[in-house]
């Protein structure tokens, strides 16, 4: 366990080198929140839907950023970056699992931008949403869990679809494919209780609304505290079904792999 | 002028060659990008439709807003996305010093030894589909003259798009680490023009408007196109400005991008 913390507070120290992206990365997230407030405020405005308040759907457009933000990883991107310049052969060497070492790195690198990128935007809501209702503690202790396997699950996504780069010459284009899916099946734009039917069936079938949406959803006291175990599981089921693929396509890539030269 | 439309043919034959020699990759790349941004579209539409209306714009009324937006930054950043993002890379390994002794001017030479970015087919290929769909649902009627306004409107948009990236790239003559403040200004702000910007505050219309004009680029001639009302009180002659602001501001980014030239120090390297 020590040697992943390791990797993660070199990650999260060489993060703390550049003071001033930090600043700007909050100037962009606050600006982005700032655009949303508006949209929201004139969508709701209208007064079509009453099922979500806006106090809520500040809330969920926090949490929603703030878990994107922890766990946006570019894990192809890594693994090519590795095999071009022959790190990868050093990185394999090291007796620390692959998986655990990309987790512990992208943890301490986004772990500084969550907390500096959304801090401030918290303080500007504070603003903006006098009447938040705040989950009771059941809720609450039903949402961490929940966030802990949606963030495991989005990592693990994330780094199942990253080992592709061991096959493909170049990989820039895998984060496309995911914030895609994200965005059509997860509800990471638009709350998936606004989606038309056939799209909210079609979300059950795919791991992507388990990732933000469902830990959301429990946050929000939108699921009743005896229907909290279903997501819950779900969740946790895919998380086993993909530890187990990533397992699989990882002795593949490795069988595969051939590092010329040093 | 015969003299540049060969030199540039010849660069952008270069730049084909170079975008497919990996013909899987391209083409699972435009995949990812049409499934990405198709990702928004869906979005913006589900989001607007599930209240009817946005700020006076209805769902398909708002995804023709969006998809000029898009189809502008496809043909602004196919041009001058490599030469933009590049110049510091440039600068710091030393490559930009070439430009400087070859016998065009150095913003031609930075310009097409960059590249034409093929990569943005996707972009442009996504947003025309949905435009034509998305405009098909609307009011709007295609008639000879409403089609010229749209494409004019879509080369005004397409020069204010190219005119950020120039600008942007401009810092590096200053700095060549990380570019956070044009990042913010050419991708952050930009973010606003996704919505109509009635539903945004005065000040933020008026900043849209007359400072950083990111609404010539879709709001103004969208709202001309679907008969929308522009804030209150602004000049009614403002929907029909687009390809000026463009000419405009594209200019003035160049003569920009000419003055941090004259500041630029070699690294020497």
């Amino acid at each position: 366990m020590e040697k992943y913390w390791i990797v993660f507070k070199k990650s999260l120290k060489s993060e703390l080198a550049y003071r001033s992206a930090a600043l700007w990365g909050m100037l962009s997230a606050a600006l982005g929140f700032l655009v949303q407030v508006f949209l929201w405020r004139a969508l709701l405005g209208t007064g079509v839907r009453s099922d979500t308040s806006f106090p809520d759907m500040l809330l969920y457009l926090l949490i929603n950023s703030f878990m994107l933000e922890l766990t946006r990883a570019n894990v192809a991107g890594m693994i090519e970056t590795a095999m071009v310049d022959g790190t990868i052969s050093m990185e394999l060497l090291r007796p620390i699992s692959y998986k655990g070492y990309m987790l512990s790195q992208t943890l301490g690198k986004n772990i500084y931008g969550a907390l500096t990128a959304t801090a401030p935007v918290l303080v500007l809501s504070l603003f903006f949403m006098p009447g938040a209702v705040l989950p009771d503690a059941v809720h609450i202790l039903l949402f961490f869990p929940s966030a802990l396997l949606g963030i495991a699950l989005m990592f693990e996504v994330t780094y199942l679809a990253g080992l592709l780069a061991f096959w493909l010459q170049r990989c820039w284009f895998i984060r496309f494919y995911l914030y895609g899916f994200q965005s059509i099946f997860g509800g990471t734009m638009v709350p998936i209780w606004f989606y038309p039917e056939f799209l909210k069936a079609a979300s059950y079938w795919l791991p992507f609304r388990y990732m933000t949406f469902e830990p959301i959803n429990i946050f929000l006291m939108k699921t009743p505290v005896e229907q909290a175990w279903v997501p819950i599981l779900a969740a946790f089921l895919w998380l086993v079904g993909l530890s187990m693929a990533d397992k699989l396509v990882w002795r593949a890539a490795t069988k595969r792999l051939t590092v010329n030269g040093g | 002028m015969k003299d540049f439309w060969k030199l540039f043919s010849s660069f952008f034959r270069v730049a084909l060659r170079r975008e497919m020699a990996y013909r899987g990759t391209f083409l699972a790349g435009i995949i990812g990008q049409w499934i990405g941004y198709g990702g928004t579209f869906l979005g913006i539409y589900i989001m607007v439709s599930s209240f009817r209306v946005l700020g006076g714009w209805n769902g398909m009324e708002v995804l023709a807003l969006y998809g000029i937006s898009l189809m502008s930054y496809a043909i602004g950043a196919s041009f001058f996305f490599n030469f933009s993002h590049g110049l510091a890379g440039r600068i710091r390994s030393g490559e930009f010093d070439a430009s400087l002794t070859k016998p065009i001017h150095p913003f031609l030479h930075e310009v097409f030894s960059a590249g034409y970015n093929v990569g943005y087919i996707s972009h442009f290929t996504v947003s025309l589909v949905i435009l034509v769909i998305a405009l098909s649902h609307t009011s709007y009627t295609p008639t000879i003259w409403s089609v010229l306004f749209l494409l004019s409107a879509v080369l005004g948009a397409s020069l204010i798009q190219a005119a950020t990236l120039i600008a942007s790239s401009t810092m590096s003559f200053f700095s060549v680490g990380s570019n956070p403040i044009a990042d913010f200004l050419a991708y952050d702000i930009k973010e606003f023009t996704n919505y109509p910007i009635t539903v945004f505050p005065k000040g933020i219309q008026f900043v849209l408007t007359f400072l950083l004009p990111f609404a010539f680029m879709n709001f103004y001639p969208a709202a001309a196109l679907l008969g929308k009302a522009i804030p209150e009180g602004y000049p009614a002659v403002l929907p029909y400005l687009s390809p000026l602001v463009g000419a405009l501001v594209f200019a003035l980014s160049i003569l920009l991008w000419n003055w941090g030239l004259k500041h630029y120090k070699s690294t020497g390297s």
